[in-house]
């Protein structure tokens, strides 16, 4: 065995007690350990540059020429056609939606997306479709590259389509041409091939998957085959009311919450295994807690068209009555849910917190473990106003040269609010608009409200970002979390966030937030 | 801690990288862990700087590597080797490639080694970061490359030679 094999056996961890031996004694000479301390940093510097170049290449598929007036003149060609056509359009039209959050019609480009209820349905000018079932959250990075953090998936690609590949907390998906269905769970991911073949990737292993096979995917890279499931879009837990698919029995409610501004709502209630269409069921709304319509009954297969008779909505909740039907093992879909907008203004909530406002920050430490107290004082740290970050030219703050990327890996961030004038008890729902890069947890008052591209449980000091956040060139994109008014509270509120980098080369950060509530 | 202050410590931290995170590589065998620990140290560094001065910023970074290392590899301890007597061994060669000097020679030497990577086929850029970041076997990444195991210990070291030819070379232009 060569000194090189025994090195490489150290640096791996596979080292028999004879090779330790043999190593340790050769290692008594200076001039060995001299070679064996720079192997080792010459693997390092090896692995830096492949996951450098490979990280390059992803994102600038240029060819390099060897001349330098050649390069010059490709520089400002490249220039020439970034200025000109940045960003990268990738332009998915949502062609169903069962969550007010996207109209359908609408066009989503690169960006994350984060939605806690329903169905939405997306298809690319290629003719690839993809579905997600809240609650998800995903991030459509490229044309052939989307990221799953959270949720269920469903993609049905164009044959033409080659490499299209999504990216899961736990694993790489790529398609070989195919379709197939990804669920996220709580500490792995299950991948289902429903046509033609993938190549799976985890942290230890790879696997190539055809029709009919199914794993699931954890977090220290095993594979492991599972039964597969027929549906990943299919709702299994009875207690989550979504919009779309759901079980229904006899007695059962369901609801789903419009926008403010809708006054209209239509669309077709099918069932599986429903040929007949036996089921009979009423709409009725709600607003504020009281009935503002009942429909007529209406059958499955019947299209319904419901006017909202009042002006006055702040939001809207529908509940589905079924007053006759018989359905096991069905699955409710409501499909081409649309609403048209009233006439009157729609209410646009009470903004707490306006993007761009100035924030106490710090980066140089981490602040003491109190500091999310409410009474915590943090006068002392630095201001600025939002974007604030570094690495980027259109921030409103820059806090540092660009080399931080080399050593800031968290910012804390806090901010004082007061609510003097709005009766908390009538809050319905809070939007928060964030745009952090790379991930970012945001208190209320002490309390976790929102979690962005981090992972589930505890969040300590080696804790880095899922993913690197993409924006669109010249760009910024915002995610949209609706949560809970409960943390609000009379008075001075506080609004904590700690920003977190990904691990890695991710080369900026940068945060700003909205805060609204209906 | 000023400004100026600040950005030394930073600069100090950059310059030790390569040696550092490869002498974090050496304790806990794992590559993007050890690049998380020496984030995690030179935050540490940051943090000691508001209240005392440290002379030896490399050192001291050092210092927080090792015991963080330890402590990591004591958690794991069923899973990774500590080989204390080949760490023993390897500590003072790491502690002489500090210098200032060779610190220079390393950031040199990391450049060239990113010029003369890209020179290499996407395979074998695949196949080196498979055996050392991701630890696959041989076994296994013949088998998602279809090739012998045989023929991918070739790659592997061949890859090597030419990177070291190609680093000598560059590093011995004017």
């Amino acid at each position: 065995m060569t000194h090189q094999d025994l090195f490489d056996k150290y640096i791996n961890d596979e080292l028999t007690q004879e090779e330790e031996t043999e190593l340790v004694k050769l290692l008594e000479n200076s001039e060995i350990a001299d070679q064996m301390a720079s192997y080792i940093i010459e693997t390092n510097m090896m692995v830096n540059a492949a996951l450098n170049i490979e990280a390059d290449d992803r994102q600038v598929p240029a060819k390099k020429f060897n001349f330098i007036y050649l390069m010059a003149a490709a520089a400002a060609i490249i220039v020439g056609f970034i200025m000109l056509n940045r960003p990268p359009s990738i332009q998915y039209e949502v062609v169903i939606s069962s969550n007010s959050q996207f109209e359908q019609g609408t066009k989503l480009s690169q960006g994350r997306y984060s939605f806690a209820e329903g169905k939405l349905t997306l298809k690319s000018p290629g003719g690839d479709t993809l579905i997600f079932k809240g609650p998800a959250d995903f991030n459509i990075e490229t044309e052939s590259k989307t990221s799953l953090m959270d949720g269920k998936m469903l993609v049905k690609l164009n044959p033409a389509t080659e490499n299209f590949t999504v990216q899961t907390p736990y694993g790489t998906v790529k398609d070989l041409g195919t379709s197939f269905g990804l669920i996220t769970l709580q500490n792995s991911c299950e991948v289902h091939v429903y046509e033609g073949r993938i190549l799976l990737t985890t942290s230890q292993n790879r696997r190539e998957l055809s029709k009919g096979n199914s794993c699931r995917f954890s977090e220290d890279g095993e594979i492991l085959e599972i039964d597969q499931t027929e549906d990943v879009l299919k709702d299994n837990s009875p207690k989550i009311i979504l919009l779309g698919d759901r079980k229904l029995k006899p007695g059962e409610k369901m609801e789903l919450v419009l926008d403010s501004n809708s006054r209209k709502i239509s669309g077709e209630v099918s069932l599986a295994f429903d040929s007949e269409n036996k089921l009979k069921y009423k709409l009725i709304g709600y607003s504020k807690g009281e009935k503002v319509f009942e429909s007529e009954t209406h059958q499955a297969g019947d299209k319904y068209s419901i006017n909202i008779p009042t002006d006055q909505l702040e939001d809207l909740a529908v509940e589905m009555k079924v007053e006759k039907g018989h359905v096991i093992n069905g699955v409710l879909s409501i499909n081409n849910l649309k609403m048209s907008s009233g006439g009157n203004r729609p209410y646009e909530g009470e903004t707490l917190i306006t993007s761009n406002s100035n924030w106490h920050y710090l980066f140089e430490t981490n602040p003491p473990e109190n500091w999310l107290e409410t009474d915590f004082d943090f006068s002392q740290w630095k201001t600025g106003e939002a974007t604030i970050g570094f690495g980027d030219k259109d921030l409103k703050t820059k806090i540092g040269p660009d080399s931080l990327k080399k050593t800031v890996h968290r910012i804390y961030f806090r901010k004082n609010f007061e609510i003097n004038d709005l009766e908390i008890n009538s809050l319905k729902k809070m939007n928060v608009n964030l745009l952090a890069d790379d991930g970012a947890l945001v208190f209320l008052n002490g309390k976790e409200i929102v979690r962005f591209n981090l992972p589930e449980g505890e969040i300590d000091s080696s804790t880095r970002a899922l993913t690197t956040a993409v924006l669109s060139s010249g760009e910024t994109i915002y995610s949209n979390f609706t949560v809970p008014v409960k943390f609000l509270k009379m008075g001075q509120n506080t609004a904590s966030v700690i920003l977190i980098q990904r691990k890695g080369k991710s080369s900026d950060m940068r945060f700003d937030m909205q805060m609204t509530v209906y | 801690m000023s400004i100026e202050k600040n950005s030394d410590v930073l600069q100090t931290a950059f310059d030790s990288r390569p040696v550092l995170t490869a002498y974090a590589y050496s304790l806990l065998k794992d590559w993007s862990l050890s690049q998380d620990i020496f984030q995690e140290a030179v935050i540490a560094l940051n943090e000691k700087q508001q209240s005392s001065e440290i002379a030896n910023p490399a050192g001291w970074l050092k210092s927080v590597i090792k015991n963080k290392s330890i402590d990591i590899i004591r958690k794991r301890e069923r899973t990774v080797k500590r080989n204390e007597q080949i760490s023993i061994l390897l500590d003072k060669k790491f502690d002489a490639l500090l210098g200032n000097e060779m610190l220079e020679v390393h950031k040199q030497k990391e450049q060239a080694l990113h010029n003369c990577m890209a020179k290499l086929t996407p395979d074998s850029r695949n196949i080196i970061i498979d055996f050392y970041k991701s630890r696959f076997s041989c076994d296994k990444i013949a088998d998602i490359y279809k090739k012998s195991t045989n023929a991918i210990r070739l790659i592997l070291s061949r890859s090597r030679t030419e990177l070291r030819q190609c680093v000598k070379n560059q590093m011995e232009q004017p």
